[in-house]
């Protein structure tokens, strides 16, 4: 049993009043829980450091997974009823968000070799120039595996995801564009101002 | 070093712009006339790049552009070619052949589509607001088809007796060659690519080429055009025009790639004095050493007007780098650069080079 699993004997915290201890612990916990879901990582076992304590406690996956809260209410009455009454709010609980977006990109692939994706995108919010790099295949959802070859477009989003109280960590995603198929409408309507178009160049030099 | 100088009226310029993945030429054929060749957006102002120069040295572009040449349907060639057609009016506008078949006009109106769900830039968005501005103005007739052999006519603001445009590509299996590609891009299309851009990649065999007579001087502007076989490209030209030892000034074709690099041309067409320019391309490398080698090996004086490799990367790349590091192998680079410019004026038989931002002469 891990010293900071809800079920630890409290003495096994060791610092601090107890109840302040607990959501100190609440908080690091909901602080994980929700770094395992955005990371998609929650099959992996973790590591997690305690506010208070700061030394490395290992924590095994499927004890994380009978505390992985939604939000920090959900944590709070938790730890009430750990307590076997309601438990002392402290300090307000966190505003702060956990993801934060920090880019948003527009890109087109220039080519594909093997395992990499070579590609231009700019930023959709900026004029800022057009950057280029090689993107990991392996990044691309399984879904959109597919649409992966020259010319197809693409959105990146980067983000920041909160892993604890002063570490973030950087986070990026690939969503390849499904563009609908030009109906007969729009084939017909381009023939046709193709064919207007020609002509009139005909009659020019 | 200062570019806002223009030149003198009996001074023949050329000037080549590139920032590392786009080119542009500007060239005065005398008496304050001004021919443009292609078009690429400088990244500080988001402007062609010969249009800010014009602009720099007092030229009015809207009376004193006389010609556009657009050689072919690329990005790194056509970025801001529809601004060129609105605000230089009075020039007549050279296109390649298939630039006006009905496979790629209906190619870039159904390219429109995708203005719809996308941000990002296509060729053909620029070939569809030249045409509908052309079209909504009555000006189609601007529009003038280059074909190998074809001399263009020339208006009455260059004195038709000094200077001379010959177009040298494409030749018409080139012409054939083109519309053949394009019809298959044109059956892809309607297909239904499914998140792709209608077409990603057009033919280079699209591509026209010019050599300039402007008096004594003659200058080979050979956009992208490959060395090819008997019938187009590089060996078609050369054994269809005679121009032995007589080139000037030289914008070297497709960034000083092999795949356009014809020995014949270097060897037998540019004289001794010849300068000539190499746009580079950076996200493709070139041109790399090789590259260098067999061009510096005729013995001609090679100006390039940015770096060909990686070059110093501003802080807000590196943070994009920080951002991305998830999801990418290796550095995040800027896909273009610095404008860089090289400029050769010739008058009474003397020559100088400048060079501007990041261009330089290959030692």
């Amino acid at each position: 049993m891990s010293p900071h699993s809800p079920t630890a004997p409290l003495g096994s915290l060791g610092v601090g009043s107890r109840d302040q201890t607990l959501l100190e612990f609440a908080r690091d916990l909901h602080d994980e829980a929700q770094y395992l879901y955005t990371t998609q990582i929650a099959t992996a076992s973790h590591t997690a450091t305690t506010s208070q304590e700061r030394h490395p406690v290992a924590a095994p996956q499927q004890r994380w997974r009978s505390v992985v809260y939604d939000d920090a209410a959900q944590t709070f009455d938790a730890i009430s009823g750990f307590l076997g009454r309601p438990a002392e709010q402290v300090q307000g609980p966190r505003t702060t968000t956990s993801v934060e977006v920090t880019g948003r990109w527009e890109g087109v692939v220039r080519s594909v070799a093997d395992d990499l994706i070579e590609a231009e995108f700019a930023p959709v919010d900026s004029r800022s120039p057009s950057l280029k790099a090689t993107l990991l295949r392996s990044e691309v959802d399984h879904d959109d595996l597919e649409l992966v070859k020259p010319g197809a477009l693409f959105y990146l989003v980067t983000s920041r995801v909160r892993v604890s109280a002063h570490w973030w960590q950087p986070s990026a995603s690939i969503h390849f564009r499904r563009i609908p198929e030009p109906g007969e409408a729009e084939l017909l309507e381009a023939q046709a101002y193709a064919a207007e178009l020609r002509e009139e160049l005909g009659r020019s030099g | 070093m200062t570019n806002n100088v223009g030149p003198a009226p009996d001074e023949i310029e050329l000037s080549v712009f590139g920032p590392g993945d786009g080119e542009a030429a500007a060239i005065h054929v005398g008496d304050g006339s001004w021919i443009l060749v292609d078009s690429c957006l400088d990244a500080k102002t988001n402007e062609p790049a010969s249009l800010d120069y014009l602009r720099s040295i007092g030229v009015e572009v809207g009376r004193d552009v006389s010609w556009l040449v657009a050689t072919h349907a690329h990005d790194d060639h056509v970025k801001g070619l529809a601004r060129l057609v609105k605000e230089c009016r009075a020039a007549k506008i050279v296109v390649p052949e298939a630039s006006s078949f009905e496979e790629f006009l209906g190619l870039s109106k159904l390219d429109g589509r995708l203005a719809f769900y996308s941000t990002r830039y296509t060729v053909y968005s620029e070939y569809r607001t030249m045409m509908n501005h052309l079209r909504g103005n009555q000006e189609l007739t601007r529009i003038v088809r280059a074909q190998a052999g074809k001399e263009l006519p020339l208006g009455a603001s260059m004195r038709g007796d000094r200077v001379r445009i010959m177009c040298l590509a494409p030749s018409d299996a080139a012409v054939t060659m083109s519309r053949r590609a394009l019809a298959r891009l044109w059956t892809v299309a309607s297909r239904s690519p499914g998140g792709q851009r209608v077409a990603s990649r057009d033919p280079n065999t699209f591509c026209a080429a010019v050599v300039l007579h402007i008096g004594d001087i003659a200058l080979l502007l050979g956009g992208d055009v490959l060395v090819g076989s008997a019938n187009w490209g590089w060996r078609h030209i050369v054994g269809s025009f005679p121009y032995v030892r007589s080139i000037d000034g030289h914008k070297v074709p497709h960034h000083g790639s092999d795949s356009a690099y014809y020995a014949t041309v270097w060897n037998d067409w540019l004289m001794e004095t010849c300068i000539s320019i190499v746009t580079p391309f950076r996200s493709s490398g070139i041109p790399d050493d090789e590259d260098i080698k067999n061009m510096k090996k005729h013995g001609v004086e090679l100006w390039q007007t940015a770096r060909s490799g990686a070059i110093k990367r501003p802080r807000d790349v590196i943070e994009a780098e920080g951002k991305l590091r998830s999801v990418t192998s290796g550095t995040v680079e800027l896909a273009g650069g610095l404008m860089g410019q090289v400029r050769v004026r010739w008058r009474n038989g003397r020559v100088r080079v400048e060079k501007f931002g990041p261009a330089f002469q290959v030692a």
